[in-house]
Parts: structure tokens; sequence; C-alpha cells
């Protein structure tokens, strides 16, 4: 009895130690918490298991969730294949396995039922709520994005904007939390939108903290992709038939709202290992057993336990080792993560009689250093020679949705102040959706162009990859605002009435 | 005695979690409508500060720090629901487990599928497949592109 009591004990913490193993692999750019720039590698080709937002400082993966949202938004192109086939793949090899050992969102809900208060205990009810979470992957994650993409021609990810709660904490909440410049002014474009979800953020917290894992049970889409091939996976946890008497204590003792092990709702956490009198249940890999109880397995040689001890210490060692590599790449090696000198130069001797030049830079105040972008339209834009014009300079991309619509407001501006304004439109380097194509039936007033392979424009503005950013310069070429998030008629008509008292 | 306590000191971690949960979205709400209200007189005035934000947790700081000091303590005293341990008590899943279990001892053998290889081995074909498929027509660029910049409406910041 006391020995089952001590390995109860122990099998959580052994898990516990590898869900944070797992978080901190799928966030390993630590360096992305002290600059407040997420990474923005070639590892976020591929997607991570675990639903872990993409726009957190440390990640260095692409979400699952959000690379299919994204891609049945822009479904005409099949690129939707590529998500779906990564889901399928986690899916077949370690089922809900991801939910209850990798799961960076599973283990911010474990710790938050860990904190001491009166538990709900499963019921009729959860077992039913259970259903939800289908329900949001059809309708939020599947539905919405695909029917908005094909009628509207718009990206949008419905979870991601309206639910997820990663993408609120781990996104919005890490990118605001990093006290740099830059990251202070994401408070600027904070309003009704953050409101709501950090409302529903909490909301899930303080679930999470009366209900076992009540986001990952009840709302959680991955879930529910993963749950549909859990009995179909290689990883996960077998029942052995020959020692089972079926006396359901496995069920009993769950805390997930299963009705058998290895059914959809079960995360293969192991907690049954040890409530089967039988030691009929194990955690395996096809035909090897990766955990198994303190008795051992029915298919046990005479020296099984001790190989399983022996493959235990080898794995510890190559996980380390993976841990040290990933973060010493993903921190200092990689050559996304260098950093590179500002391309801003000295003032210029002016002569003496001359008003002081203002430095150059990108904050308020300071002097937009000088550059030459070529347009669509086959006309060069060169930022020196509007001078004299209040300068509005705008950094889109196709693939993001409040970019697309505040398009038709610069235009409008540009119209109402034809020949006292220049605005440029810059396209992402990476481009997804051919911009000229887009544009080319708009009739927009402004000038476009994509910005040159070195993000020119992107770095002299300071773009940290966050879309869109407006740059507004008054008739000197000085900054007047340089802003991230979306802007409405008012806000750039106000912005040109300050640039022009300026 | 002992489980009296317990008990009180479980309501009042849960209440205190519920006030402080409620509080900050309440906050939200609260700097949001006076946020708005401001944009309404000047389209540039932001809804949320760093300042406004940091007063607002301040004022909730106490029960924050209250909370987290019973959950340390409750930790080490090892103070818990007993509840949580008793097992479930969904009577038609108990139902079926009994049932199962009874047929099981019948005929000897659980109504578990074994692992079918052959079906893992296709439709993990079917996974590269499609990964193949979907990088062919710029899936993983798709997502590269949609990972290394952030949409500021996707996360929530507005």
């Amino acid at each position: 009895m006391a020995d089952s009591k001590a390995s109860r004990r122990r099998r959580p913490a052994s898990r516990r130690l590898i869900q944070l193993y797992a978080a901190l692999l799928h966030n390993a750019h630590l360096k992305g918490f002290l600059s407040g720039q997420i990474y923005q590698g070639r590892a976020k080709y591929a997607c991570v298991p675990g639903l872990n937002c993409y726009s957190c400082p440390a990640a260095v993966g692409a979400c699952p969730l959000g690379a299919l949202q994204n891609a049945l938004a822009s479904a005409g192109h099949g690129a939707g294949w590529y998500a779906a086939g990564i889901l399928l793949l986690f899916g077949v090899v370690l089922g809900r396995t991801v939910c209850g050992w990798l799961c960076p969102m599973g283990l911010i809900q474990e710790l938050l039922h860990a904190i001491p208060t009166p538990k709900l205990r499963k019921s009729r009810f959860t077992r039913a709520l259970t259903w939800l979470k289908y329900a949001v992957l059809a309708v939020f994650v599947i539905a919405l994005p695909l029917g908005y993409g094909l009628r509207h021609g718009l990206p949008l990810p419905a979870f991601c904007k309206y639910i997820c709660p990663a993408g609120t904490l781990e996104g919005a909440v890490g990118l605001l939390a990093v006290p740099m410049p830059a990251n202070t002014g994401y408070f600027g474009m904070l309003g009704v939108l953050f409101t709501r979800k950090f409302v529903v953020m909490a909301a899930v917290g303080l679930a999470c903290v009366f209900c076992c894992r009540a986001f990952c049970r009840f709302l959680c889409p991955l879930g529910a992709i993963y749950g549909l091939f859990n009995r179909f996976s290689v990883v996960g946890v077998k029942v052995d038939p020959g020692r089972c008497d079926g006396c359901g204590a496995c069920v009993r003792g769950c805390a997930m709202d299963v009705r058998r092990v290895g059914g959809r709702e079960c995360i293969s956490c192991g907690q049954c290992m040890e409530s089967c009198p039988h030691g009929a249940i194990s955690l395996r890999a096809g035909k090897i057993t990766l955990l198994a109880p303190e008795r051992g397995c029915a298919d046990d040689g005479p020296d099984a336990a001790q190989k399983r001890k022996k493959r235990g210490r080898v794995l510890r060692g190559a996980a380390l080792a993976v841990l040290c590599l990933a973060l010493l790449w993903f921190n200092a090696l990689d050559p996304a993560v260098r950093d590179e000198p500002m391309p801003f130069s000295a003032p210029a001797e002016e002569p003496a009689d001359a008003e002081p030049a203002a430095p150059e830079g990108r904050e308020a105040g300071e002097r937009l250093p000088d550059f030459a972008l070529p347009c669509y339209d086959g006309t060069t834009f060169r930022l020196a020679d509007q001078r004299g014009k209040i300068v509005f300079i705008n950094l889109w991309a196709t693939s993001c949705a409040p970019c697309k619509r505040e398009l038709p407001y610069f235009s409008d501006l540009c119209k109402a102040h034809a020949g006292d304004i220049a605005v440029l439109v810059v396209h992402s380097s990476m481009v997804l959706d051919d911009p000229a194509a887009y544009l080319a039936d708009k009739g927009y007033a402004m000038a476009f162009a994509t910005d040159d392979a070195e993000d020119t424009v992107a770095r002299l503005v300071g773009s940290t990859g966050t879309f869109p950013q407006t740059v507004v310069l008054n008739r000197r070429g000085e900054v007047v605002s340089n802003r991230v998030g979306s802007v409405t008629p008012e806000t750039l008509e106000a912005l040109f009435a300050e640039a022009d008292g300026g | 005695m002992k489980r009296e306590r317990i008990r009180v000191f479980l309501a009042i971690q849960a209440a205190l979690c519920a006030l402080v949960a409620v509080l900050l979205g309440a906050s939200a709400v609260q700097i949001c409508r006076e946020g708005l209200a401001r944009r309404a007189e000047h389209p540039l005035a932001p809804i949320y500060t760093r300042e406004i934000v940091a007063e607002k947790l301040t004022a909730i700081a106490p029960l924050i720090f209250a909370s987290a000091g019973m959950t340390a303590a409750g930790l080490v005293l090892g103070v818990r629901d007993e509840n949580a341990d008793r097992p479930a008590r969904d009577p038609r899943s108990l139902r079926e487990t009994a049932a199962r279990g009874e047929k099981a001892r019948e005929t000897q053998k659980t109504e578990y599928p074994a692992a079918k290889p052959a079906l893992q081995i296709a439709l993990a074909v079917l996974a590269v497949g499609l990964i193949a498929l979907g990088a062919y027509h710029g899936g993983a660029w798709d997502a590269l592109c949609k990972a290394i910049s952030i949409c500021t409406e996707c996360v929530g910041l507005g």
C-alpha cells in the first residue's frame, strides 16, 4: 500500500518534468522575453504538437491550429493539406498523449488545478460538455475561417481571435509584459477585442482551478482532433486483455471524462496504471513498453525492468542534450536571432545658420532616413522627394485581415488631401499571395510596393513583424507617430492634423 | 475538527480565486469603457496604457498575494479536497463499466481492441502524403509567413 502511494506520487512528478521539458522545448527562444521580439527563424516552417501560440516571444514553432485556420482561409491553393497532414501525423503517432505529456497549455491547466480549492468531480454533465470542443472545432476552426475566406477573401482565424486563451496568455500578455519601447507601443492598440479575450482567458483560468483541465476537456479543438485518433495511435496507454477483468477502477479514478482507457477523452497520463489492481495498463509505443506499473507488465521478461531503466537513462541523456542544443541554437547561433546594428547614420554637418536637423531614427521627433523603393506602377518612391508633404508609410501583408480592411481608409485620406500627402503602402518581403494581383481591381490612390529582400523599410521603421504598422512623418520628414495596430478613418484624419500642426 | 478547518481553508481559497478572476475581468472591462469614452472625444487617445493597467493591478495585488500565499501554505501542508480522490459518480459511466466488467469476466477477454498496425501505417503514409502535397502547394511557406509575423487581431491585441 505504501509502495503504491509512493509510486502514485512519483508518476505525476515524472510526467510533470516531461511537461516542463516539452513546454521549454516549445518555447526555447527565451531571449524573446528580454527583447520582446518573436522568433523569426526557419524552425517555424514546422508545427509543434501542442497548443502553443506562435506569437509568444519564446515560441520556436508554428501552432498547428493557427496554421490550419489560416490555410483554410486561403482554401483556393491547397496549402491547408500541409497543416492537416501534420495534425494527422501527430494524431496517428501520439494521439492525445500530446495533451497529457507535451502540451504547454495542459501544463498550465494542471498547475492551476493544483491550487487547493474544492474540486468539481466528473459527472454526466461534464461528460456531456466534452462534445462542446467538437462544436468549437467545427465552427471556429473550420467553418468560420473557410466561409469567411471564401466569401470575403479575408483570413479570419476565428478560434485564435475569439477564444484561444493560449494566444491571449502567451501571445498578447507575453508581448505586453516585456518592458521594451516597441512592446509598450502595443498598449496603444488594445481595445474591445483584447478586453473580450482577456475576460475569456480569466474565465477559462478560473474554470481550470475548480475543474481539472477544463479547457482541454470542454473547449480545445486540438484535443478534439487528436481524440479522434486515440484508438489508433501508436503511443498511448494500452490494456493487457489477459490481466484486465473489467473492474473499472481505471475509469472511476480517472479525472478525465473517459468511458474506457484509451478512449477519445483519454490523455494517456498514466494515472490509471497505478489504480489498476491487476497491473493490466501500461504506456506503450507499439510493442515497446514506455512506462509500466511498479509491479510490471504481463509480457515482461526476467530483466525487463532493468532494460526499461537503462533505456530511460539513455533517453534522459538524449533529451537533455536536445534541450541544451535547442536553447543554444534558438538564443545564440540561429542567424535569425543575431542582433543587427541599427541602420541609422550620424546627423550630417549643417551650415551654422541652418535649423539643426533632427537625429536619424524611428521614434517621434526623429528623422526617418531616406530610402527608395520601386512601386508596382513602375515609379520609384524616394522619401527625400516627399519633403514638404505629410507622409504616411503603412506596412501590411495580404495574410493580415485588418491590414486589408484599412487600405480603403488610406485611399480616402489620400484623395481628401491630394497634393499635400504621400502615402506608401509597403508589403512585407514575405509574400504569400501576390499583392499586386490582389490590388489590381481595387483602384486605391496610394503608392504600393513590396519591401526588398533586406527588409529595408521594415528595419528603418523598427518593424517587429507586427501588422499593420503605420508611420506618419511631418513635412520635414520627422516622425510624428509610429504605431502598430489597426486605424480608423478618424484616427488617420487626427494623425494627419497632428503631422500638419507639427 | 481538522476536516472542518480544511473545508474552511478551501472555501476561503475558492472565494479568493473567484474574486481575483472576477476583479481582473471587471478591471479590463472598466479600463475599456473609460478608454472608449476618452477615444470618442479624441481619436488618438489610447484605451489601455501601461500606467492604467499597473494602477488596476496594484489595487488587486493584495488579493493575488493572499491567494498565492494560501496556495503555497496549502501545498506545503498538503491541504486538498478529499472529494477529488473519490471515484467518479457518473451513474451511466459506472453502469457501463460494471457491464463491461461482467462481460469480460464471463468471456475472459476485454473488449478494448488491439492496435491495428496496418491502419496506423496507412494513416501515417496518408499524413506524409498530405504534408508533401501541402508543401508543394506552398503550405510550409504559408505556415512560416504567418508564424513569423504577429497578426495583432489574431492574438487579441486589437
